[in-house]
């Protein structure tokens, strides 16, 4: 017997796109009515098939497991922000045609498995390469660890978005972004310290696990084990903690922008007498730096959850970061950043503590419509050109974080209020 | 009474001669300053490695050439002004005739003094742009080692801008300006920057980003090495390229 799973808009205007839902309710379900996993197939109220894929992000954590969808159709408003109301629905069943539909998005590793040097997440319109050794490939220095080193965007002359001035000179090395400078994980109540800070710049990430469909490519990756040391409040001992921080990495198809979760577990098989793994507090610090000729920073005030860092002269490009959390703590340019020739637009912000982040970063590139008015200066149309960039680079953020972090379509199997 | 009538007509009659005579000399005068500042732009424009300081005594000779220009031209405009004032009596049709002809020279000379004044702006221009290049941001040594590059690039913004339907000037600018804005910030240090700002601000003093102001200097500093680099060049299409390139770049402004 078919089931169904009710789809939640949470925004006053219809939405398309991608859907991710917990397998685990989906799965018991599933179960009930006799449908195995491997032989499901979905179908929209049409009757056609959905593009689908189930992941499994973390091995150690199966609660984790999302199923994902990429709707054709749009899901109708909502009757509140509250996800109260379902306004459409999928039907999952083992019978029927399947959707085969080739991939848009891929991992590509690079270097020897194991010991992987970078992950590359492509799709048709951007490829972010993520380093995961200190030292990235031909270049000195050993902080390049958990970063993204190179972003292109789709685009007829210019690429690269760290370094929209690279195309003939070369790009300038210390460019990244998505670098998770430190981790400050909390120490219990009962401490005297509020918690413990982990460097993470210049150790090497470990590649978990890599998953691809038709919805998206993700990577889940882990830094380098670290031990968190706590006191008993029973024994009154120090004890030991081996855990890391994983940071799980996809990019939908035709996406310009990678969804980022990050937890710090600290897990069985690395920890002698823990029954289960444990995922700790923790607060991050991210870095990043663009080569923009003229950088501009946008945040707004009331909703401290996003920011937009934009080149705003030609040519316009953007790097926009948004989360779940506050963003704390923008600090543009980052003080202290040993990069002399001021090239470089070092910029670094901090997302307060909790037991998982999850964060949104925007890649996007901005060619303005060529309408000059009667008798318009050029400084004049610049300038104006300038500002249209501004407000799209905000408006392009703002949504993502509307949508994709804020108030994402949710999909339940049963249909109840705050699916 | 005669005598008075007869020495006031003829005060008159020379009176609107010498405007005729005074307008076309003046005319004339204004004429020979366009050509002098004509000739000035071309010698300056001939050099094979025109420096800023050959820029900055061409652009002050031709501001010079086109004041004076319009001063003969005002000149101009008063004789004619006097001439047409005193169109009346028994001889209107004559001194009609005189002060059409004034007025016609007046004409000449503004025109004169438009395109002296257009030079002047030009030219200035031009010298504000190599005084931005090679006095203040100091790319010239990095525009050398990659001219090539740069000129190549151009030229493709050129044939993308040449094939599309409309708005051929804005679509070469928006192609181009990121090339010139990259090259600005990887070829001058922040310092060299930081100051031509300053300087930009400060003798520019327009209400706009002083950045976009720099990079039109620098565009109209390398459409006018490209017209230069190319205008031996046996391909005439590329001398041609060049050409459009310092026309579209020089409307900038």
């Amino acid at each position: 017997m078919p089931v169904k799973l009710f789809l939640y808009n949470p925004s006053e205007y219809a939405r398309t796109g991608h859907i991710a839902a917990q397998w685990g309710p989906i799965e018991a379900r599933l179960k009930n009515a006799g449908i195995a996993s491997e032989q499901m197939k979905i179908f929209d109220q049409s009757n056609r098939p959905v593009s689908f894929q189930l992941d499994r992000p973390a091995l150690h954590d199966r609660s984790r497991d999302i199923l994902l969808l990429t709707l054709a159709d749009e899901v109708p408003p909502g009757r509140d922000s509250h996800y109260s109301r379902a306004t459409g629905f999928v039907t999952i069943d083992s019978s029927g045609l399947n959707l085969s539909k080739e991939a848009d998005a891929k991992v590509i590793a690079v270097g020897p498995k194991g010991h992987e040097d970078a992950v590359i997440l492509a799709n048709s319109r951007l490829q972010v390469r993520f380093n995961m050794t200190a030292s990235a490939e031909g270049i000195e220095g050993n902080w390049y660890a958990g970063s993204a080193t190179s972003v292109q965007l789709e685009g007829r002359v210019i690429k690269e978005i760290l370094d929209p001035a690279s195309n003939f000179w070369g790009h300038d090395p210390e460019k990244r972004c998505m670098q998770l400078d430190f981790v400050d994980v909390s120490y219990p109540a009962w401490s005297e310290r509020p918690r413990q800070r982990f460097h993470l710049y210049d150790k090497p990430y470990k590649l978990v696990s890599v998953s691809t469909g038709p919805v998206r490519a993700s990577v889940t990756v882990a830094a380098a084990p670290f031990n968190y040391r706590y006191r008993d409040p029973y024994s009154g001992h120090e004890r030991e903690l081996c855990a890391s921080l994983y940071r799980v990495l996809s990019l939908f198809a035709e996406a310009d922008y990678v969804i980022e979760e990050l937890f710090v577990t600290a897990l069985v098989e690395e920890n002698e007498g823990l029954k289960e793994p444990v995922d700790l507090w923790f607060a991050a610090q991210f870095f990043s730096s663009v080569c923009f000729v003229r950088p501009h920073v946008s945040r707004i005030e009331g909703i401290p959850d996003w920011f937009a860092i934009s080149n705003l002269l030609r040519p316009f490009v953007s790097y926009g970061f948004c989360t779940d959390m506050h963003v704390d703590s923008v600090l543009s340019p980052h003080p202290d950043y040993p990069c002399t020739d001021g090239k470089l637009h070092a910029v670094s912000w901090q997302v307060p503590r909790s037991e998982s982040i999850k964060c949104l970063h925007l890649f996007s590139r901005f060619q303005p419509s060529i309408d000059q008015y009667e008798g318009e200066e050029f400084f004049r149309y610049e300038s104006r050109k300038s500002r249209e960039a501004k407000f799209h680079f905000e408006d392009r953020a703002g949504r993502a974080w509307y949508e994709q972090i804020f108030k994402p379509l949710r999909a339940a199997v049963e249909e109840v209020a705050n699916a | 009474m005669p005598d008075r009538l007869e020495g006031h007509d003829l005060i008159k009659k020379g009176s609107d001669a010498s405007s005729v005579t005074a307008a076309r000399e003046a005319c004339r005068q204004a004429e020979t300053l366009l050509q002098e500042a004509e000739r000035v732009k071309a010698d300056v424009d001939a050099l094979e490695a025109a420096a800023a300081k050959d820029w900055i005594v061409a652009s002050r000779a031709i501001a010079d050439l086109a004041e004076s220009a319009a001063e003969r031209a005002k000149e101009a405009s008063a004789a004619a002004s006097l001439a047409r004032e005193r169109v009346d009596g028994p001889n209107r049709a004559k001194l009609r005739r005189e002060a059409s002809a004034a007025e016609e020279a007046a004409g000449r000379a503004w025109t004169a003094a438009k395109k002296a004044e257009d030079l002047k702006k030009i030219a200035g221009n031009e010298s504000d742009a190599a005084i931005a290049a090679e006095l203040k941001l100091n790319v010239e040594e990095f525009f050398a080692d990659h001219k090539d590059q740069i000129y190549k690039r151009l030229q493709e913004c050129d044939e993308i801008a040449r094939k599309a339907a409309s708005k051929r000037e804005l679509m070469f600018i928006a192609e181009g300006l990121p090339i010139i804005n990259s090259f600005i910030h990887v070829g001058s240090s922040r310092a060299d920057l930081n100051a031509s700002i300053e300087w930009v601000t400060r003798f520019w003093g327009i209400d706009a980003d002083p950045f976009v102001v720099l990079s039109a200097l620098i565009f109209i500093w390398i459409a006018n090495k490209g017209v230069k680099e190319f205008r031996d060049d046996p391909d005439e299409t590329k001398r041609a390229t060049w050409n459009r390139i310092r026309e579209r770049v020089e409307r900038l402004i």
